[in-house]
Order: C-alpha cells, then structure tokens, then sequence
C-alpha cells in the first residue's frame, strides 16, 4: 500500500509517496538528533526564531505574506520530541488550485521550507537582536505555560521521572533558567550545530506532477546549502526503551495544585519498543488494557464505577513504556491504583475474551489504516521508522497485528514493571 | 499567480442530498479513492434549547440535559455501542453543542454494518434511574476537567459577561449541581422532543458504495415507525443588544495571562444569509488580524502576543459573536491597541491588497479543507442544523469569489464597535 521510494543523497534522504488520493501536496523536512542537556534549551528555541525572519524574508509578516499570495500554503516550524530525540521540522501544505499551474505553486512553496530552514544569518532575520530578546521572553512563557494543561503536564513529569538521567528525561521545551543566560551568537551557533550535525529526512507525499524530479531538486537543493560533511556523526539509532531489569526502585511523587481535578500517571516499563518484534503484541496488549472505549479500564473505571470521565492507557513507542492515565476526585486514587492492578493481573492470567480480543485487534487496524489516508501520519510513521532503526510499513503493521496470540500479550503484561506513579492533586477535587 | 475571483472549482466528488419520508435529510460524498469513512447523525438539539413549548405546555430543563442525553444514548442492554463498533473495526463517538448534538463514526469496512449501528443505537433510549444516577458522577469528571482548562474557562466566561439571559451563557455541561437535578422523565422528554428523524441529518463522506448505502439507510427507517413530527418552539427569554457587562476579569490559577475580547451581534442569522455573513467575517478578520497584517507584526515586535494570537466568528440562528485574543503579559495594553486599531479602520476603511490577499488564503484553505472527511461532514451538519439545508460547498466558493470590499468594510462597521464589545481575561490568581 504505502511504500515510499527513498533517494539517498548522501548527506540527507528524501522519501517520496505518489498518492492520488490527496489533492494537497505535503513536503516536510525533519532534523533530528539526540537530546543533551546543555543543548536542548537552544534547540528547542530555532523552530520559532526560523518562523521570525529569514534573510530574504526578515519578518514573520514577509512570511506570511509570501504564503498568503500561494493560496494560503501552510508552512510552519516545530519542535518535538521522541524518546531520548529531538525533531525540528519544517513543513508545508500546498492546495491544488484548479487554473493554476501547479509546478510553480509546489516550487515556491519549497523554496519557502527550503528557505526557512538555512536562510539564516548571525544579527538578521529572526537572529536579530530584538528578535532574539522577543523569542526569550516567548520562550520563557512557553515553558511556563506547560503547566496549564494540566494532563499534558502531568504526563510530562511522569515519564521525566521514569526516564530520569537519560536525553528521553529531557523535556520537549527545555528549561527556563537556560533561556536567560542565552546570547544571540550562541543561538545561531546553535542553528549552525543542527544543520552540522543533525540526521536529515526530507518528505513529499501527495499528486505531484515530476515525483522523481522534485525528489532530485530536493536532494540537490539541500546538498548546496547544507555542509557536506557532520562534524560529528549524530548516532541515527539509538535506544530510549526503558528496560524493567535496570530499574530503579519504583518511585510515587504526589504534587498538589489549585485545580478541581485530580491527575494521576502510572508508568510501566514494558522493555518493547517500537522496532521490536514484540512491539504489535504491546499494542495488542495495550489496547485491551485501556487503549480504547471498549477496553477493560474504561468499562470498569467509568462505566461500572463512575470514578472518572477521562481514563486510557498508552504506549510511548520509543521509551516502551506503558502508561494509564485518569482524571479523578483525589480521594479516589486508591480505588482507582487498585482497579488498574486489578485488570492487569487479570491479563497476565490470560484473562482476555474473544470479542475483547477481535474488537480489540479490528479497531487497532482501523485505527492504522485510517493513516493511510493522512499524509502527515505517513510521513511520521515512516520517521519513526528512521528513528527507531525500523523498516515496518504500516501494511506490515497491520498484518502483524493478526499474528499475535492473546498469549503473547499475557506474557507481556507479566513483564510490565511499574516504574513510576504521579499524581497530581488538585486541592479542590476531594469529592 | 492568478486572481482567486477567477478560479474555477469542480469538486472532486459528488454530493448526493435527498428527504426521506419520515423527514430525516441525508447526504452522501462517496469517495472511492479514500480509505476511511466518516459518518455523522446530529440533530438540531443543544445545550442552548432548555426551554420549549411542545402540545401547549412549556418545558424548562436543568442546565446541561442535552449532554446528559448525549451520554446515555451510549446506554443499551442490547449491545455495549463501542464494542459493537470495535468489533468491525470502527470508533464512535459524539460531542454536544450550543445548538447540535452529533453522532459519528470512523470506519474503513463493513461501513453498511456501521451505518445500520449508528441508527438504530441512537434511535433507541434505554433509560433506569440506576444507570441516570450512575452518569452523574462521570460528567462531574468531565466538568471539572473543563473547568480547569483555562482557555476553555476564558472562553465561558467571556459569554457570561456578553450575555444577559441567552443561555449560551451556560456551559454546555451544565454545573455539577445541574446535572444532579437531572430525572430520567425529563431526558425521555427531551429524547422523543428532538430525536425525530424530521429533526436531524445523516451526513456521510468517503470510501463507500453509494447506491449501497442509500438502500441501507432507506431500509433502516422504513422499518421503524416515529409517528407525527413534533412541533417544538424553542424558547428564550428576551436579550438586550448591548453585553451584559463590558469588562470582566477573572482570576484564576495560570502561568500566563490571556486576553479574550468579544463583538456581540444583535441577531443570528440562518441558510444562505448565515453562509454570506459569516464568510464576510472570515475575510475580515483575517484582513483585520491575520498574520500579515501590519497590527499583528507590530504586536509580536511589541512583546504583546505570541504567535497563537488569533480571532474567530461564531454565527447560529440565535446568537452570534466575534472572538479576538490569545496570552499576553499585558492584557489592559494590548485591549487598548486593538481598540484604536479598530477605530482607525473604521475610519480610514479596509486596505483593499490586504482585502484581497484574505480571499485568496481562504480559497486556498477551504480547497485544502476537501481532503479532509472529518471537517466536510462537521462543516455540513453546522450548516444544516443552521438552516442552511439545500447547502453546497460551492455556494460558500461562490460567496468567497463575490465578496466585496464594501461589504466588508459595512460589517466591520456595523459588527465591530465599541458598544458591543466585552473586554475579558484570565489573570494569575
């Protein structure tokens, strides 16, 4: 179904995927590389002083401006993060416009990402002084404000606990007190690292007139203009999967907040990750778990008990680790830690219906086929791929899926380790 | 690059719409060439309709009804309606609105199955006090889960402060006291009130046989019978033009400060005068707001907002507002700043390049928007729940190419004013 053609051109790969299917055109071009502690702060900052300026386009108006004039293109610059990895990325979604001609919209909106991504000078653009001093301040909010999602947050500090002391504990934005102490040289020292260092993958995915040219042109177009050669090999895989037999004693933090709801985490260590062969039983596994509506936490947490309206479980494909998550009175964490116990121990007996099983098992493949009809699902998948070492398509992905036994999944839940549980408790949520 | 007046559009699928005879409207967008299926069934029934009269007699309802209902119609001693769906490889879920109430499913086979499922689950009520009493506490959940949202508070708090008596003051949910007042009577009331098939719409887009599920849908409903349509008047109480208060502050446990200004409209509007204003509004905020205005560069180069700064328009049959803020550190400045911008637009007009640039990122997203299933179905029920039933996607094209600067600029000065304004924020605690 889903098979990309790879270019290798050496310094970077681009990935092409024809699709008839989708009538906008998605190019995408991800940097990755390991997360450091004295690094991720300034890492974390260039997405958003890209979208500032670029030597041609010194603001973010002129950006704007020129995306507005391509039928509202979309382009934007993030940062995220997989496991122990940082992704900075650069993307655009090109409309097909009928009458117009679509060879020159798709070139300028490359040169666009192209450009947002290496046009950049020290003291120009969005690494101007000012525009610096602007990104900061922004920064500094940005962290901060991590806190207002409360079950973000939670999450968060959760898997920081249970991957303490190595780059997957490192958290997606950075940290505040690095924010003040940056200079506007350093963080363009910083952008000069990233193109050095980081492993480049390029995407287009959609109806592209000439798939393999535009490929070339990319490939060709990111050669000139990044340095040829990394100055320090990043390690293109590298591990992040939590394993049980290295843990460290299980570790309960409870912090209090003014809110009505109470957050409560609970991390296992599953030792599975997402390029191993066991990684679609842990799904399996998860899916029965609490993975969805129909699930055995759902139908006892909420429908049976009433103690919650949010509660899931979830696997993070590269740390491996599993975790439930619910929103609940504080008064019920308890209950609601002995329930989770509770069905776990009943998957580990290989308590498991059949139709939990085959729901379980067809929604999981719904749920992976209906990537198939997202482009930017596709290109994250295949980069997960990259990252975890992995060449499993999604077709493979799903046919996997029918090869696992309910045995395999009790085997799995028997090696879950719990690592970690956060609970984040809001004054006003005893009931 | 060409002028966006002057595109032509053809969709890339066809749209078949049609009444069955007990009413119910259904329209289908098979495309082939897409693997997932998107259904949806919504009635015209939300939070805001808590007041009716029906066969003479008035009916006022807790506060938060419809989404309770929208809980229990999940509730059926036949079939657990998520496991039913998993088994085939399909999720479902549904959300409640100020003024709609919507069903739906996302599937990539067996969607005929599926689409039987959707009706019948929802054209069934399974009600006991045990299992009403028993949802009380799940909701609680989700209430206080909203309520800690601070956006989400900001947003509510805003409309409590536009609104006199329009009960989209309300939150959707309603309170944790509301929704214990609730009584299974009071929710098989408002069920054989508002689910009528003559008060709803079935709306499915993606990779299916058409002349399949036409068949599938229209032996469905033969064999069920619903009886007369009732004839429901929505009640509400009598709402001043001008807000409820002009400022509110609220203090509330956050990081940052978030500014939430709103433009109150004096009326709603329905079907295609709906389609116009609201399209009006699109192009002139983002002309007024977006992020090539010259405003928005000089208040990101000011420190006054961040890149997720944005403004909004919301139109129903009753209602109607304008959103515009985002975090700031300075709430009070950067309220002044957009006010004195308003009023030099007002006086001096729309830029006529910045007019133009608007309409033409706007084709591009609304053609942009036509791979996505999800959007053009929830797009679709909106529209039809608004009144606007006979809707395409080319009549909002044709709007976009037909606009005028004049009529932008007249809106702007009969919508954004200083009278109707209401000046919100969310402030650390």
């Amino acid at each position: 179904m889903e098979s990309f053609q790879t270019l290798d051109a050496g310094r970077c790969q681009v990935h092409t995927l024809p699709h008839p299917a989708f009538r906008t055109k998605e190019i995408s071009l991800k940097f990755h590389l390991r997360m450091a502690r004295e690094r991720v702060t300034e890492e974390a900052m260039l997405p958003g002083v890209w979208m500032n300026g670029t030597i041609g386009l010194p603001s973010h108006r002129q950006i704007a401006l020129a995306t507005d004039d391509l039928y509202g293109t979309y382009l934007r610059a993030s940062i995220s993060k997989r496991g122990g990895h940082h992704i900075l990325e650069v993307g655009t979604s090109v409309p097909d416009v009928p009458g117009e001609d679509e060879a020159a919209l798709v070139e300028r909106a490359l040169d666009l990402a192209l450009s947002l991504a290496v046009d950049h000078a020290a003291g120009a653009g969005g690494f101007s002084e000012a525009a610096v001093q602007r990104e900061k301040e922004l920064h500094r909010r940005r962290i901060r404000a991590v806190r207002d999602d409360k079950a973000a947050y939670a999450l968060q500090r959760c898997h920081q606990i249970a991957c303490r002391d190595t780059p997957a504990g490192l958290p997606r934005l950075g940290f505040e007190e690095d924010v003040e102490a940056l200079l506007p040289d350093r963080l363009y020292e910083a952008h000069q690292q990233v193109l050095a260092q980081a492993e480049v993958h390029a995407y287009a995915v959609g109806q592209f007139r000439d798939m393999n040219g535009l490929a070339e042109r990319l490939a060709d177009r990111l050669a000139k203009t990044l340095p040829e050669k990394r100055t320090m090999r990043a390690e293109a895989v590298a591990r992040d999967v939590v394993l049980p037999a290295e843990l460290r004693d299980f570790e309960e933090v409870t912090e209090a907040e003014e809110a009505q709801q109470t957050q409560f985490d609970l991390a296992f260590a599953s030792g599975v990750g997402f390029g191993d062969a066991e990684y679609p039983a842990l799904v399996m596994m998860n899916g029965v778990f609490g993975g969805f509506a129909h699930s055995k936490l759902f139908m006892n947490i909420r429908e049976r008990r009433s103690l919650a309206y949010s509660v899931w479980s979830f696997v993070d494909a590269a740390t491996g680790l599993v975790t439930v998550y619910a929103g609940i009175s504080a008064d019920k964490r308890d209950e609601v830690r002995q329930i989770m116990e509770d069905e776990l121990d009943a998957i580990r007996r290989g308590e498991i219906a059949v139709s939990e099983w085959q729901e379980t098992r067809a929604t999981l493949r719904n749920q992976y086929q209906q990537m198939l009809d997202q482009p930017a699902m596709l290109i994250a998948w295949h980069h997960h791929g990259v990252i975890a070492g992995s060449a499993r398509t999604l077709s493979e992905m799903i046919a996997a899926l029918d090869q696992v036994r309910p045995e395999d999944a009790a085997a799995l839940a028997t090696a879950l380790r719990p690592v970690c549980l956060y609970v984040l408790e809001g004054r006003g949520s005893r009931a | 690059m060409s002028d966006a007046r002057h595109v032509s559009l053809e969709l890339p699928f066809e749209t078949r719409t049609w009444k069955l005879e007990n009413g119910l409207v259904v329209t289908l967008m098979p495309r082939p060439e897409l693997h997932q299926t998107y259904a949806m069934f919504a009635t015209r029934y939300g939070s805001i309709d808590r007041a009716f009269r029906t066969d003479g007699k008035v009916h006022e309802m807790p506060d938060g009804i419809a989404h309770f209902l929208e809980h229990k119609m999940f509730e059926d001693p036949e079939m657990d309606v998520f496991a039913r769906f998993a088994a085939h490889g399909a999720s479902v879920d549904a959300y409640t609105t100020f003024d709609h109430t919507a069903y739906y499913f996302s599937g990539t086979g067996e969607i005929a199955k599926h689409v039987g499922t959707l009706l019948d689950f929802v054209q069934s009520i399974h009600l006991t006090d045990e299992n009403v009493e028993k949802e009380k506490g799940i909701i609680a959940q989700e209430i206080h889960m909203v309520n800690d949202h601070p956006d989400r508070r900001g947003y509510m708090e805003l409309l409590k402060a536009m609104y006199h008596e329009h009960p989209v003051r309300i939150d959707i949910a309603g309170t944790v006291e509301s929704v214990q007042a609730i009584t299974k009577e009071q929710l098989l009331l408002c069920y054989h009130t508002f689910y009528h098939p003559s008060n709803m719409v079935l709306v499915i887009a993606g990779g299916f046989d058409a002349d399949e599920i036409a068949r599938v849908i229209e032996e469905n409903q033969a064999k069920k019978s619903f009886g007369k349509p009732p004839a429901i008047e929505r009640l509400y109480a009598e709402e001043p033009s001008a807000p409820a208060r002009s400022r509110h502050w609220v203090h509330f446990p956050v990081q940052q400060p978030r500014l939430l200004m709103g433009w109150k409209e004096a009326n709603g509007a329905s079907g295609s005068n709906l389609i116009e204003q609201d399209t009006a509004m699109t192009i002139l905020l983002d002309a007024l707001f977006g992020p090539t205005s010259a405003f928005y560069q000089s208040l990101l180069d000011d420190g006054l907002i961040d890149k997720g700064f944005s403004a909004g328009y919301q139109l129903a049959n009753t209602f109607g507002y304008t959103l515009v803020g985002g975090n700031t550190p300075h709430p009070d400045v950067l309220a002044e700043r957009i006010q004195s911008h308003l009023a030099h637009v007002r006086e001096h007009g729309i830029d006529e390049t910045a007019f133009e640039r608007a309409r033409k990122k706007i084709m591009g997203r609304v053609l942009m928007s036509l791979d996505q299933n999800a959007f053009l179905v929830r797009n679709w029920v909106t529209y039809f729940v608004r009144g606007a039933e006979a809707f395409a996607f080319a009549d909002v094209i044709a709007v976009l190419q037909t606009m005028t600067l004049e009529r932008a600029n007249a809106r702007l000065r009969e919508h954004l004013r200083d009278d109707n304004m209401v000046v919100s924020a969310v402030v650390p605690s």
